[in-house]
């Protein structure tokens, strides 16, 4: 009797070693995935044509002075982007008489001015105006990353020396706009 | 010294004497013990995934979540001594901590699919869901029972990852956490029951 005691008794302890098990679970871990992304920016693509801002004829024919009612459709830098902190800076070069560049004679003018503006990335837009001495506006903070549309456009246009001066016959009259997108510190 | 020795051998030889005169008796000794139910994980074959540049940096796609290959981890010696087992897994989307509100039309999470092979006939798989802001990033699942006891390298395989949308990812460090358990299928009863 005394030996079929111990074989039950070992048969208890195998039957119980699925019990003592639940309370020895192993587990690994919390183990790190991780991953970066780097800041990045693009500015997009223009939204039309070959990205010429087309004036236009720019002075009134029956004064020769510059028009006072000229525009250009504003051209729009599609799918912009920064992925972190960014500014965003404006710069542009006026539009001179591409076959006049030298002096004008007197009472004339080779140049015109205008002003270029960026919306639609930061709370304020990015300003220039060409001839001017300053152009605080020109660059622009945004805090954090972005995407979206970039509105470019210019206007007030205005001829260098004075309104009173006419400007020179010219076929072609060229400026620039350039926008920069860049990550911030 | 001589008459102490002789003495003792006097001893001994009645001592015998006494033992042939007794009936032969046998008796049955039982010898027992027991072996507790062990799980283990081995160590893993490396302490943290890293994926590196998640993003596109040119093209088409630039700032969106690049091709990201299998990823994978193993744990060496796995084992459990019984019958009844199953492995769990759990994960968490790599988020980026950032508290900042997130601009539209970017994300700061990347979701995956997760396995752990070679222990079960169904694997546990989990895949996470979190929001473009990095929300809900946590998914669970167990995989099916183990009916013997098994020993094994366990491998805890990443997968399939994308982003919500698949937005374009804010810059910075993304991280998220697993975990894997190995034990028993069913959790025991309550004390009393």
């Amino acid at each position: 009797m005394k030996s079929v005691r111990f074989g039950l008794a070992a048969l208890v302890a195998a039957g119980s070693g699925a019990a003592f098990a639940q309370s020895d679970t192993a587990t690994s871990g919390p183990y790190m995935v991780t991953g970066t992304v780097p800041v990045l920016c693009t500015a997009g693509t223009l939204s039309d044509d070959n990205g010429v801002f087309a004036v236009g004829v720019l002075v009134d024919l029956s004064t020769g002075l510059l028009r006072n009612d000229l525009s250009a459709p504003p051209k729009i830098l599609q799918g912009s982007f920064c992925t972190s902190r960014s500014t965003i800076t404006i710069e542009a070069s006026p539009l001179v008489a591409q076959a006049s560049p030298q002096t004008p004679p007197e009472g004339f003018s080779n140049t015109v001015h205008f002003t270029a503006t960026a919306e639609g990335w930061t709370p304020a837009p990015a300003v220039f105006t060409t001839g001017s001495a300053t152009n605080p506006n020109a660059v622009q903070t945004r805090e954090t990353g972005f995407t979206g549309d970039i509105v470019v456009s210019i206007g007030s246009f205005t001829t260098d020396g004075g309104a009173s001066l006419r400007l020179v016959e010219d076929p072609l009259y060229q400026g620039a706009v350039v926008v920069t997108l860049a990550a911030a510190d | 010294m001589r008459s102490a020795c002789l003495a003792l051998a006097l001893l001994l030889s009645a001592s015998a004497g006494a033992a042939r005169a007794q009936t032969t008796a046998a008796g049955d000794v039982g010898v027992s013990a027991s072996v507790d139910g062990v799980c283990r994980l081995g160590p893993p074959s490396r302490p943290s995934v890293d994926l590196g540049e998640m993003a596109v940096r040119s093209g088409m796609r630039v700032g969106r979540l690049a091709a990201l290959p299998e990823a994978t981890v193993t744990l060496p010696g796995s084992y459990c001594n019984f019958g009844g087992t199953m492995v769990t897994l759990r994960g968490e989307a790599l988020v980026q901590s950032d508290s900042s509100e997130l601009p539209d039309g970017m994300a700061r999470a990347v979701n995956y699919t997760a396995t752990v092979r070679t222990w079960a006939e169904q694997p546990p798989l989990i895949t996470t869901a979190a929001d473009a802001d990095g929300d809900s990033p946590a998914a669970e699942d167990s995989g099916g029972t183990e009916p013997a006891a098994k020993l094994t390298d366990l491998t805890v395989a990443f997968s399939g990852f994308s982003v919500p949308s698949d937005a374009r990812l804010v810059a910075g460090t993304y991280q998220g956490v697993v975990t894997i358990t190995l034990g028993p299928a069913v959790t025991a009863p309550a004390q009393g029951e």
